[in-house]
C-alpha cells in the first residue's frame, strides 16, 4: 500500500518516489497546497474506490496518515 | 499593501542561493525541508517578499521566528503588523497590513467537480456548472474562500465548512501573465477596516 500511495504522490507532485517516505510531511516536505490535498484525495477515491470524508482530509499530515486511512477504508 | 512575484522563471539559482544564505537559520531550515528546488525557491521568495514589505513600509529590518496557531496561521510575536503569505506553481504573494488580512494565489487549472463539491454549497455548484468559464469561476471562488479562511486563521479546516464569501470583503485579481488568480480578504463586511483596498505591487527579482 505504501508503495502505491508514494507512486501516486510522486506522479502528482513530480517528485522522485525514492525521496518520499512514510513520515514525509505533505505540506512541509512535499510542497502540497490546500488545493493539492483536496485534488489528490479525489485520485485516491477513484483509485481505491473509497469515500474520504472532509474531516479525514484535515487529519492527513503525512504519507503514513494516508496509508493508514486507506488501509482501514479498504478493509471495511 | 500586496506584493506579487510572478516571474518565477526569471528567479535564477544564483539569486535563490543569495537569498537563502541571507535567511535566518529557522527559515532556511524550513525552505530546505522541501524536496523540490522549485518549492524551496517559493518558500524563500515568500519570506524575502515579507522582509521587503516590512522594511519598505514599516522600517522593520529584523523580526523573530514565526509562531503558528493550531491551524498553521503564522504570526510574529510582538509585531503589530499583520501579514499573509501564499504561493502556487507560478506566483508568490505577500500581504501586509495594520489589520488582519488573508491572501491566496492559485494557478488557474481545469475545473474539477470532485474538488468543487468539497468546498461549494449546492447553490454555488449550480452556478458554476451553468457558467461559461468554470475554470476561472471556480479558482476565483476557491481563492476567495481560502483567503477568508486564512484571514480567520482556520486554514484548510474552514474550507470544508462551505464558507460564504458574501459575509466578507474580498478583492480578486486575475493574473494573466502567470495564469493565476489572487484573492485578498480584508475582513467581515461589518468591519470598518475593510474599506481600504490594498495597493498591489508587482515585484521583480531586481527589487529584492
Amino acid at each position: 500500500m505504501l508503495e502505491k500511495i508514494i507512486s501516486i504522490i510522486s506522479e502528482y507532485q513530480d517528485i522522485p518516489a525514492d525521496t518520499i517516505h512514510a513520515d514525509s510531511h505533505l505540506v512541509n516536505d512535499l510542497g502540497f497546497t490546500s488545493y493539492d490535498m483536496v485534488s489528490l484525495v479525489g485520485k485516491f477515491e477513484d483509485e481505491f474506490d473509497i469515500e474520504v470524508p472532509d474531516r479525514k482530509i484535515k487529519l492527513m499530515k503525512t504519507v503514513d496518515d494516508i496509508v493508514k486511512f486507506i488501509e482501514a477504508a479498504t478493509e471495511e | 499593501m500586496v506584493y506579487i512575484f510572478d516571474r518565477l522563471d526569471q528567479y535564477t539559482d544564483e539569486a535563490y542561493e543569495n537569498h537563502l544564505s541571507s535567511l535566518p537559520t529557522w527559515r532556511k531550515e524550513k525552505a530546505l525541508q522541501y524536496k523540490k528546488l522549485d518549492d524551496r525557491k517559493r518558500s524563500v521568495l515568500a519570506f524575502v517578499l515579507l522582509q521587503h514589505a516590512l522594511r519598505e513600509e514599516y522600517g522593520i529590518i529584523e523580526f523573530p521566528e514565526f509562531v503558528y496557531n493550531e491551524f498553521g496561521k503564522p504570526s510574529v510575536p510582538n509585531l503589530s503588523v499583520h501579514f499573509s503569505l501564499s504561493h502556487c506553481k507560478d506566483a508568490v504573494v505577500c500581504a501586509v497590513s495594520n489589520h488582519n488580512i488573508g491572501i491566496d494565489v492559485e494557478n488557474i487549472v481545469p475545473y474539477d467537480h470532485d474538488v468543487a463539491r468539497r468546498i461549494c454549497s449546492t447553490a454555488e455548484l449550480e452556478i458554476l456548472e451553468r457558467g461559461k468559464d468554470r475554470d476561472i469561476d471556480f479558482i476565483k471562488l476557491w481563492t476567495m474562500k481560502e483567503a477568508i479562511s486564512k484571514h480567520d486563521g482556520r486554514g484548510i479546516s474552514m474550507l470544508y465548512d462551505q464558507i460564504s464569501d458574501k459575509d466578507y470583503v474580498v478583492c480578486t485579481r486575475e493574473m494573466p501573465q502567470s495564469n493565476c488568480m489572487l484573492s485578498i480578504c480584508l475582513g467581515q463586511k461589518c468591519n470598518e477596516n475593510t474599506n481600504i483596498i490594498p495597493t498591489i505591487l508587482d515585484i521583480n527579482a531586481d527589487d529584492l
